[in-house]
Order: structure tokens, then sequence, then C-alpha cells
């Protein structure tokens, strides 16, 4: 049933293909966050109108399936483009649209409130008397920001922004459907030239686990480095867990942060 | 405007056609998932290192492959296992094969989520129980699982929400759930008017997901009556 040959066969092309799954994933992480940001500066926006109207905005992208967002640009957005096009002065191929911006767009799209709600959280962790202290002291609001906030938030959104990697990860298999060749493209392509599914299947399936864990292995890395100067909070030593085990304490929280809660 | 609304009527009446498909997959997966995700919270809790080992890899494979991947892997291995031991299962429907997928994915987060709630409990209020003289049972149904189901529930929503959008994903082996009889009518249409079908469809998804929150958040209250703690949040609210 299971041959390993053709297993073993169908690693290279897979392999081949994940410069493109990393791609998608780099490409729709960092405009996520660039939109996520200014998401979450409109969601805090003292005007009661605003906040309201990109809360709502947030809940109803969220609740939209990758596949939808996918499927949504990938095939009905040539009348848009083409009067697009003519606006801005560049072409469009209705032929051969640009499917893997439109990739990146979908993927983005669906991982923007996830990406504001991190912002939102980490900022609220930051207690408040540290900004009134900053006035005290004389910090101008720019200057609050970038010394004394937004280094904090960074090293506590870390573990969020860890999960929402790994998750967008994963969730690049599903372009595939609009016949972009990442790593599950790589697969199917080869099991339907090959009709050995199963095994290409399987192969995709743990290269995929296989990076996963690196990637799940370097955010946990970054995670203990960022977050040295909080090391009362974190437990950061083996030693020192082991002591607090012993203890019948609760040390898993470190564990926990990794559920993935998406 | 009036062409949405248009559009709308037309289609309208057969997406509903394809909305128990979806319910019924995200039902049952969520009650199997629900039963076999405490099951694996029990392995991955167990002094045996052996289930302990097997539970930590199940679980990792589940959250570190795509789900796409596992719909496709359970889609092309059960019929060939089957094959192999002789059973005939070439009638089963294929929502059978999503069901099995979503709910083995599902288990696995469910698991996470139910250990991160175990362990925010306090211990000393199992041990006092059990000194109290309660049985294991009566320890996991009187103190555990109150405290537990109050503090698991709104992360377990947010997984069922996410399987509710992943549910999508059954279109690839052609179930026509919502996603996947939206894009057949878009097809049969040749793709006129398949924006403001699509941007419908995304509508039904969000309300579908507010009405599984709102009952959540509804439960979660009554769950945290005891609690001065706790805080009554808006559906709107951040879920993180």
């Amino acid at each position: 049933m299971f041959q390993w040959s053709f297993f073993v066969e169908s690693l290279k092309p897979i392999i081949q293909c994940m410069p493109a799954t990393l791609e998608l994933t780099a490409g729709a992480v960092l405009l996520a966050l660039a939109l996520g940001i200014a998401a979450a500066i409109l969601v805090r926006c003292r005007f009661h109108v605003v906040n309201v109207i990109f809360t709502v905005v947030n809940s109803f992208l969220k609740g939209i399936p990758i596949l939808l967002f996918l499927y949504l640009l990938s095939s009905s957005m040539d009348g848009i483009m083409t009067k697009l096009a003519v606006i801005f002065n560049f072409t469009y191929n209705v032929r051969r649209p640009p499917v893997f911006a439109f990739a990146i767009l979908a993927l983005a799209l669906s991982y923007i409130p996830y990406m504001c709600d991190m912002i939102t959280t980490a900022y609220d962790t930051i207690p408040k008397g540290q900004t009134e202290a900053c006035e005290a002291l004389g910090f101008t609001k720019w200057q609050t920001m970038h010394r004394i906030i937004i280094p904090q938030m960074m090293v506590a959104a870390i573990p969020n922004f860890g999960n929402h990697f790994v998750n967008l990860l994963k969730a690049t298999s599903l372009t595939c459907m609009i016949t972009i060749m990442e790593m599950m493209g790589g697969a199917r392509n080869f099991a339907t030239m090959n009709q050995r599914f199963l095994e290409a299947y399987t192969a995709c399936a743990l290269l995929y686990w296989v990076v996963f864990i690196a990637f799940e292995k370097v955010f946990s890395m970054i995670e203990k480095r960022a977050g040295r100067y909080l090391s009362a909070a974190i437990p950061a030593k083996k030693r020192h867990r082991r002591l607090l085990m012993s203890a019948g304490r609760k040390d898993e929280e470190a564990e926990d942060r990794k559920v993935n809660i998406a | 405007m009036s062409n949405f609304l248009t559009i709308v009527k037309r289609y309208f009446p057969s997406l509903l056609r394809s909305l128990p498909t979806t319910f019924e997959m995200l039902l049952i997966s969520v009650v199997i998932a629900l039963a076999f995700g405490l099951l694996l919270t029990m392995g991955k809790l167990s002094r045996n290192k052996i289930v302990r080992a097997v539970c930590t890899v199940y679980i990792s494979f589940m959250r570190g492959t795509p789900m796409m991947v596992q719909v496709l892997l359970v889609f092309i291995l059960i019929p060939l296992i089957a094959f192999q031991n002789g059973a005939n299962i070439g009638s089963w429907n294929n929502i059978i094969y999503a069901i099995i997928a979503f709910t083995l994915n599902e288990a696995a987060f469910y698991a996470e989520i139910f250990r991160s709630a175990y362990n925010s409990l306090d211990r000393g209020q199992i041990e006092a129980a059990l000194s109290l003289g309660m049985s294991r049972m009566q320890v996991f149904t009187r103190v555990i699982l109150p405290q537990g189901a109050a503090s698991a529930l709104p992360n377990t929503t947010n997984m069922t929400i996410e399987l509710m959008k992943n549910t999508s994903i059954a279109s690839v082996i052609g179930i026509y759930d919502l996603l996947g009889q939206a894009q057949q009518l878009a097809k049969n249409s040749y793709g006129v008017g398949q924006i403001q079908l699509y941007i419908f469809v995304a509508l039904m998804y969000w309300v579908i997901g507010l009405i599984i929150l709102s009952i959540s958040n509804f439960a979660t209250n009554r769950l945290n009556k005891g609690n001065a703690a706790y805080k009554k949040v808006s559906i709107f609210a951040v879920r993180s």
C-alpha cells in the first residue's frame, strides 16, 4: 500500500516548492502586521464612531474562511482590476492575473484582525502609570511610545505573534486551490502525475510538521531571549523550573502561552 | 445595492439548502472532539510515560500540519485501509471523511485548551476534595469540571469558530457545504455576480460565528455566576 520509493521521490519536488511557502508566509505576515497596526490604532481611536466601525469590521474579517477570500480575489477581481489599471496606469493581464499577489493579499486580509488583537492585548498589558510617569518627566507622546511602550509591547506580543506566524504558515497550504505551487501544490502535482496520493500527502504533512516545529523552536528562543529582563516572571532555566515543579507549583505557564488560541 | 439584493434573492434559497451540511459537520465533529480531547488531556497528564509521549506526538502532529493535508490524507487513507481489510465503504458519503478529519484535528486543539484550564486550577482544592474522601470521579465532576469549564469555554468557543471557518475546506473533497455550494453557483452562472455572491456568503459565515459566540458568552456568564472577578464581555470584544 505504502511504497517508500515514491515517498522518498516525492520529497524532492515538495522541498523545491518550500521557498514559495516561505515567501507567501513572510509577505502575508508583513502585510498583515502593517495593516494590523493601522487597524489597532483605529480600533483604539478616541472618536467613538471610528472605533465602533473598525471593531465591527475586525469581527467581520475574523469570521470569514480564508478559502473564501482566496476564491473571491482570484476569480472575481478582473472587472475591478481593469478599471484600477486604467486609473493608476499599470498593465493588468486578464488571462494571467497575479495570483501570487492575490494569495498574499487574501492571507493578509484574514490575519489582520488577529494581528490587531495581538497588538491591543499587548498594549493593555502595560500599566497606565508608565505613560503618566513619562508625561511627568516631560516626554513627548512619540518619545513615550518608541522608548517605553513599544519595546515592552514587542516582548509581550512575541508568543502571540509566533502563534499567528505558524498558523499562517499552515494556512498557505490553502493557496494551492488557486493554482499556486507551494508545498501542498507540489505534493498534489506529484501525486496526480504518479497516481501516488498517500505517499505524496504523507511526505507533505511530515515536511510541514518539520517546518512548524522549527519555527516554533525559533519563536520560543526569541521569546526567552527577549524576556530576559522579566526573568522573575518567566522561569528561564530548566533547573529553576524543576525546583518549582518539585514544590508543586504551576510551572507550565511558558508552555500554556504556546497553546494555539487562534 | 439593488444589484446585490437581486443576486442575494436569486441565490439565497440554494445557499440555505447547503447550511445543514455545514452545521452537521460542525456539530458532530465538535461533540466527538470534546470527548476525544478530554481523553487526550487525560493521556497527556497521565503518569505513564508511553501514553504521555503518544499524546504529545499526536497533538504536535495535528497542530503542526495544515487542515487541508489532514483532510486529504484521511480522504485517501481510510478507503485504502478499508479496501485492504475487505470492508465495503463505497457507500460512505464524503461528509464522513470530513467529519473524521475535523474531529481528529479539533481534539488536539481542545486537549491543549483543557490542559491549560486544568493547570490553572488550584491544586489544593483537588487535594482537599480527595482528603475529604471523594472518589476520583466525584472530584472530576464536582471540583474540576465546573471551574475548568468556566475557564476553558471562551477558548473552546474560539477554536469552534475556527473549525466552523475551516469546514469550508470540506469543499475541496467535493462536499457541497456553504462555500462549495457558492463556488458551484458561481461556476453555473459563468462568474456573473460572483463578487456579490461571495460577499453574501462571507456575511453568512460571520453571522453564524456571531451566533455561536453569543451562545457561548451566555453560557460563560452563567458558569461564572459565583466568580466576583469575572466581567461580562461583548461579542465584538477582543478574543485572543
